[in-house]
């Protein structure tokens, strides 16, 4: 058991030694996500107000699309050189080689995150007058939401061809409850959460993360074994 | 005891004469609804072919958790069959829901739970479908999307449930239980047509599958032995 | 017969508040042709999916 924790940790360790050594990928999925956010201010106007509400969705927006460049370089780094494969001929479970992954993806998202956040306070003027614990653990709980069915899709599609414009089509559909939850939530915690909806939010994104943490570690293992 | 043609044709004969006598059942002998007149006779084709899909979509995901478990094409060819009359069941709920919604509701599409939820299931399961469409191999194609199949299945019940508190509003469930004797008459007999014609359907597409599948995996033929062209 | 019809008819939803709807057999007819046409559409590309399939493998069935 121990030891399936410590190759979760190698694997996380080995991907995010990746991006920090090849900062040039790190940053283009940072800037990838900082143009939507500007490029959604542009497409709905300058007016304060407008830019107000749609602050939480376009949160949610830029950190579903980012989250698609940044799957696909992780798993498509994999499959290049079949690094993958020669990773599965050590001892590792593959279950282990799956939540490694996902939980590199999901700090991935988290910096994303963390980075877009202050910087929708700044150029959309986004109010808080929620509690500010409950924001970083909405934002914290819909990353990791994206992050482990992205996980999974994204070794499929990394694999396929015409992959990268495959990931969105099978991920969008499958993390409406997510996004729904994410993004509801947060608006409602920015605008101060006067109907207490957030714990509601909270409940959906933690079942969320519960079934796809557990569904798709057990699925990951199909899905790279040579048929 | 052989039968001079595939056992699915009889299912289809009996499904198509059912859903002619449910057409004509529900269009003309059923006294129209108190409240919304003559369009609830939609219902008759729109709430069959939900519980329809719904039904198809359970066996799809049954077929993936079937695959997986076991390996046997069957499962695969079934999973096939199901995924794409699943579909065709869910767009004609859809397309029915929406010219409902416009005489009762004014409006073509309403962001109602059941309805979105709907439409979410359909995007979901037509990524599966585009998925298989672009793997060669046979055995990966079936593994992958089982996978996904069951992971979209497992995500539905959440749909529906966040849908629902995203737009508040509740919908009592409509069953044939708190209605009366001819209209639940109309929808059993729809009920049961529709489910006959997604059999045939579902038998006719699998065995497409199962001939697509062989000629997937079929090595090709050395240059002396290739079939001559018609 | 219309009304003895009118009076056996019950409540389908309590939330279709406002009065009934009347007529409308636009919408129903519209209906039930997008039903035909999409089964007998769907019937139709198994039918050719089939004929394609068994041209191509050679196979009877």
């Amino acid at each position: 058991m121990i030891a399936f924790f410590q190759q979760i940790f190698g694997v996380a360790l080995k991907d995010l030694t990746i991006e920090v050594r090849a900062p040039v990928r790190a940053f283009s999925v940072l800037f990838f996500a900082l143009v939507i956010l500007v490029m959604v201010a542009f497409a709905a106007g300058s007016t304060t107000k407008i830019l107000q509400d749609i602050a939480g969705g376009t949160l949610w927006i830029a950190i579903l699309l980012t989250s698609t460049r940044a799957l696909d370089q992780s798993l498509s780094t994999e499959f290049e050189d079949h690094a993958l494969e020669e990773l599965l001929l050590w001892p590792v479970e593959p279950a282990a080689i799956f939540y490694g992954k996902a939980i590199a993806n999901a700090l991935v998202l988290w910096v994303v995150a963390a980075l877009l956040t202050p910087l929708l306070f700044v150029i959309y003027d986004a109010p808080l007058f929620g509690s500010f614990v409950e924001l970083v653990a909405l934002i914290a709980l819909g990353c990791a939401a994206i992050a482990a069915p992205g996980t999974l899709y994204a070794t499929l599609t990394a694999q396929a061809r015409g992959g990268a414009v495959l990931l969105p089509l099978l991920l969008f559909p499958l993390v409406v409850p997510a996004l729904v939850a994410a993004a509801r939530g947060t608006t409602v915690v920015m605008e101060g959460d006067p109907m207490r909806q957030a714990p509601a939010w909270l409940v959906v994104l933690v079942l969320f993360n519960l079934i796809h943490w557990a569904v798709a570690g057990v699925l990951f293992r199909y899905v790279i074994e040579e048929p | 005891m052989k039968l001079p043609f595939a056992w699915e044709h009889l299912i289809g004969v009996i499904a198509l004469l059912l859903f002619c006598y449910g057409q004509v059942f529900g269009l003309f002998m059923v006294p129209p609804d108190a409240h919304m007149g003559d369009v609830a006779r939609i219902l008759f084709v729109h709430v069959p072919s939900a519980w329809n899909a719904f039904f198809v979509f359970t066996i799809a995901f049954v077929c993936a958790l079937g695959y997986l478990i076991s390996g046997r094409k069957g499962f695969d060819h079934a999973l096939e069959a199901a995924l794409e009359v699943g579909i065709l069941l869910t767009i004609l709920l859809l397309m029915t829901g929406s010219i409902f919604a416009k005489p009762t509701w004014d409006v073509w599409w309403k962001w109602e739970p059941r309805l979105t939820s709907s439409a979410i299931m359909l995007m979901t399961y037509v990524g599966v479908v585009v998925l298989r469409s672009v793997v060669q191999d046979n055995e990966r194609r079936a593994v992958w999307s089982s996978a996904a199949t069951i992971l979209a299945s497992v995500t539905l019940p959440l749909t529906y449930f966040s849908v629902q508190i995203w737009r508040s509003i509740h919908q009592i469930q409509t069953s044939p239980a708190d209605i009366d004797a001819p209209l639940r008459m109309a929808w059993r007999i729809n009920a049961l047509a529709v489910l006959l014609l997604a059999t045939w359907f579902l038998a006719r597409r699998w065995r497409i599958a199962a001939r697509r599948w062989e000629l997937g995996d079929a090595p090709p033929l050395p240059e002396p032995l290739q079939p001559e062209e018609v | 017969m219309e009304e003895e019809a009118e009076t056996e008819s019950i409540t389908l939803q309590d939330s279709a508040a406002g009065g009934r709807i009347d007529g409308k057999w636009g919408y129903i007819w519209g209906a039930y042709s997008v039903t035909w046409v999409l089964l007998v559409g769907y019937t139709l590309s198994l039918v050719l999916r089939g004929r394609l399939l068994r041209r191509s493998s050679g196979v009877e069935r």
